[in-house]
């Protein structure tokens, strides 16, 4: 099936301080990723395409539609697989994707699905060689007897042409599913997290990598933690974190030893005996875990709750906000129906001084962190009409529902924002709220 | 490795690129939840008889996948996803309206006795392993936190009993210890003394009217932990370290055994379990033990109504599966109430039969 893109935008001004784009795709966005200088947005779906938007240069003939992405690059990263020894089938969806810094002209960005991880160079050609002299212009091969003279073969310009090629396949690494990638600082070496283990690859190396992390018991039956999420220190290459399901994060220091089973810090909030119900161990499972870009800092997402945890103080975060505490007195029925598996992911912006993170009903959360002032909003074809409000929403809890609020009771569950992503430096979100993508640009004139 | 899809935005070569500037979605639908009530999916209200309960439909898509048996090629794609094998689809969507209303009642009523909330918790967590079991490839992340639920009930559970003392029958029964959430009034009762019996059941579901049900109890509770085990060792993928022995049972793609197996009596497993550890460690999902014909429910619960299990709920492979007709009947059974019989030891209060009554309104959905 071809991916379809379509577009519309909404016009910003200065009532009305969003403007934004709305992109919908023929498939569910999974992931969604700035490269380190936000020109370029990727997202993942379901269906193991990578699309790349790119953000145009600001012109002085459209000066409010600043800075739009438009899509750059599309390819098929994953296919679908079929492991004859298992029975199993390995799904195409691309869990993650991260970009490597820039250090020339193309663009290197990796991608995975369950099992392999794929690293993809994205460049430009612009320019084609001409005058070949063993072959014709059509590429078809000339009459060696035919050839009279020798020429120098030119380049010449041509339409500007966006190629991507997968240059490693970094696969049959991993047992269990791969739920986070993770660039080092080094830039010469990532690292690939599964339920159970982490391994760690160099680029260039693809028939090897090194096991840092196994949390694996000699004992199937002994299992009652699993890796959630994993990130390396932005600023130092022997560190990284990994969250698990019992809603813990382990720092380790891969200078301690080969193996990283010993954690150098663990990080534990003591459980609120005042919330304590059946579903306590599965609301606090971490789904996300980001390094702060200071690195001073770690935010982890559990079900109901982000969190903001300094790296010099491992026995309770020094931030916590509410997502959705309205949820808390709904935990059966999310049970039941599952949601309460979700796995919502959060970001932080360039500064470090605001955090965002998704929710139900195209719901997405911001969180200030110096004026701890948090808003709501929603991503909604309505939202991108011209002229429309970016407006923040309410959810009512119990009692009177005032008028734009909205009750709990009529959330819609199967709308979940699961990917965000901020700009580095900018104040430019991209939402996907399943098969739409939000791009909304703050207008801070 | 050849050059990728050379594909663009911008300037791709002779044909048009497909996405730049269509103003029309083409096939950028929502998705769309099936379910009873229509479009969306809606919380159950208090006190509200709602046909539409919360709910998303059983996704395995993602967590797993119905191989195709004996396929050699690729799998067909997006209509295998959300089916879960075997034609069980029918059935879960019934079992999903039922769990659904009773996970409601859960939430929204204050006044459920905390044994049956654990109950009832305990009911789900026990379902949910058992479709995963279904699944070609459950999800680890998922089993591993329904089985740390359900291992934190049975560890609340025994600390009960054990804390209850043996004779019981002399209708003593102690304070119940203090649980969140519970208004100790609401289970206080003032009744015939004959029915003392009853109190106690109330606050201890374990409730052991002698040493033959204690002893029964510590079964209970190894039969668990076996079962627990039983699933974690499936979920241990096989690995390509070292081939397996001599006890391969025959092939990896034998399906689960059939429903007319009667269940494997407990020591049989038990030592099955411990003597083929590593074999089993190794082996797919789809040939080793079914944690419920481990568990044999009915054994385990001998001393409790066991129809709440008998119903649709979760009754493969145990049971043969019944008629979906059969459901509503099924459902007014599940729910004890305190007119059965003396063997049934579900705990109830009788000032919570309204409560009953509505939950079971919504099991029926009339």
């Amino acid at each position: 099936e071809a991916l379809v893109i379509s577009t519309a935008h909404l016009e910003g001004s200065e009532k009305h301080p969003y403007s934004g784009q709305h992109l919908s795709t023929s498939d569910i966005i999974s992931t969604v990723e700035f490269n380190h200088t936000g020109e370029l947005l990727a997202t993942g779906d379901k269906g193991g395409r990578v699309v790349i938007f790119q953000r145009e240069q600001e012109s002085k003939n459209q000066p409010h539609r600043r800075g739009e992405y438009n899509v750059y690059s599309t390819f098929q990263s994953h296919e679908p697989e079929f492991d004859y020894l298992k029975s199993l089938e390995i799904e195409e969806k691309i869990n993650k994707i991260r970009w490597l810094p820039q250090q020339n002209a193309a663009y290197f960005l990796l991608s995975t699905n369950d099992k392999t991880v794929k690293l993809w160079k994205v460049s430009e050609r612009d320019k084609r060689p001409e005058g070949y002299n063993l072959k014709d212009e059509d590429g078809r091969l000339r009459d060696p007897s035919m050839i009279t003279m020798l020429r120098v073969p030119v380049l010449r310009p041509m339409d500007l042409m966006v190629e991507a090629t997968p240059r490693r396949v970094f696969a049959n690494a991993h047992t269990y599913h791969i739920n986070s990638i993770s660039v080092n600082s080094d830039y010469e070496t990532y690292m690939s997290a599964d339920d159970l283990r982490i391994n760690l690859w160099n680029f260039e190396i693809t028939n090897q990598s090194f096991n840092i992390v196994d949390i694996k018991p000699a004992n199937m039956e002994e299992l009652t933690e699993v890796i959630t999420a994993a990130e390396f220190h932005p600023h130092h290459c022997n560190t990284f974190v990994y969250s698990s399901s019992k809603g813990t994060i382990r720092l380790c220091d891969m200078r301690a030893s080969a193996l990283c089973d010993r954690h150098s810090k663990f990080f534990e909030e003591p459980e609120d005996p005042s919330n304590r119900s059946f579903f306590s161990e599965i609301i606090s499972s971490i789904s996300d875990v980001k390094f702060s870009h200071s690195g001073r800092y770690i935010m982890t997402r559990d079900y109901l709750t982000v969190k903001v945890w300094d790296l010099n103080m491992e026995n309770r975060p020094i931030e916590t906000y509410q997502v959705h505490d309205y949820l808390r007195s709904k935990l059966c029925s999310l049970y039941e129906n599952d949601c309460i598996f979700d796995k919502f992911e959060c970001v932080w912006n360039g500064s470090d001084s605001v955090i965002m993170t998704g929710s139900y009903n195209n719901f997405f959360r911001m969180f200030d962190r110096n004026t701890k002032r948090d808003v709501t909003l929603e991503a909604s074809r309505e939202n991108s009409k011209p002229r429309a409000i970016l407006k923040p929403r309410k959810v009512c809890v119990g009692g009177k529902r005032r008028k734009d609020e909205i009750s709990v009771d009529s959330l819609d569950f199967s709308k979940k924002i699961l990917h965000t992503a901020w700009h580095p430096s900018e104040n430019i979100i991209a939402v996907a709220a399943t098969n739409n993508l939000y791009i909304f640009q703050d207008k801070v004139n | 490795m050849g050059a990728g899809p050379a594909a663009g935005g911008r300037g791709a070569r002779s044909s048009p690129s497909p996405w730049a500037g269509r103003g029309v979605a083409c096939g950028g639908e929502e998705l769309r939840w099936p379910g009873p009530g229509g479009g969306g999916s809606r919380l159950l209200l208090e006190g509200v008889r709602v046909p539409a309960p919360l709910r998303e439909p059983a996704r395995p898509a993602g967590e797993g996948r119905a191989a195709c048996e004996g396929a050699g090629g690729p799998l067909a794609r997006s209509s295998s996803r959300f089916m879960l094998g075997r034609g069980l689809k029918r059935k879960l969507s019934d079992y999903e309206e039922n769990m659904a209303g009773l996970s409601s009642a859960f939430d929204s009523s204050r006044n459920l006795p905390y044994p049956l909330k654990r109950q009832l918790v305990l009911n789900m967590c026990l379902t949910k392993l058992q479709t995963y079991k279904m699944l070609v490839e459950p999800n680890l992340h998922r089993s591993v936190l329904i089985a740390n639920t359900v291992r934190q009930i049975q560890e609340e559970m025994r600390q009960e009993s054990s804390q209850q003392p043996i004779n019981v029958c002399n209708g003593i029964a102690p304070n119940p210890p203090s649980y969140p959430g519970i208004d100790s009034s609401g289970i206080s009762l003032h009744l015939p003394s004959g029915s003392s019996q009853q109190e106690s059941n109330c606050c201890n579901s374990w409730s052991a009217e002698g040493p033959i049900e204690n002893s029964l109890l510590m079964v209970s509770d190894d039969d668990m932990s076996s079962a627990i085990s039983s699933i974690l060792k499936d979920l241990d993928f096989m690995e390509d370290i070292s081939p397996p022995t001599s006890l391969v049972p025959a092939g990896d793609d034998e399906p689960p055994k059939s429903p007319e197996n009667t269940c494997l009596k407990l020591e049989d497993d038990r030592q099955d379990l411990k003597g083929a550890e590593c074999v089993f460690g190794s082996f797919e999902i789809s040939n080793s033990t079914s944690y419920l014909k481990d568990l044999a429910i009915d054994d385990i619960f001998e001393d409790i109504d066991t129809s709440m299990y008998d119903s649709d709920f979760c009754s493969p492979p145990l049971m043969a599966p019944r008629p979906p007709s059969a459901a509503t009947e099924e459902t007014l059974k599940t729910f004890p109430s305190c007119n059965s019989s003396s063997t049934n030891n579900i705990p109830i209060c009788r000032t919570d039969l309204s409560e009953l009554d509505h939950i079971m309104e919504i099991l029926v959905g009339s």
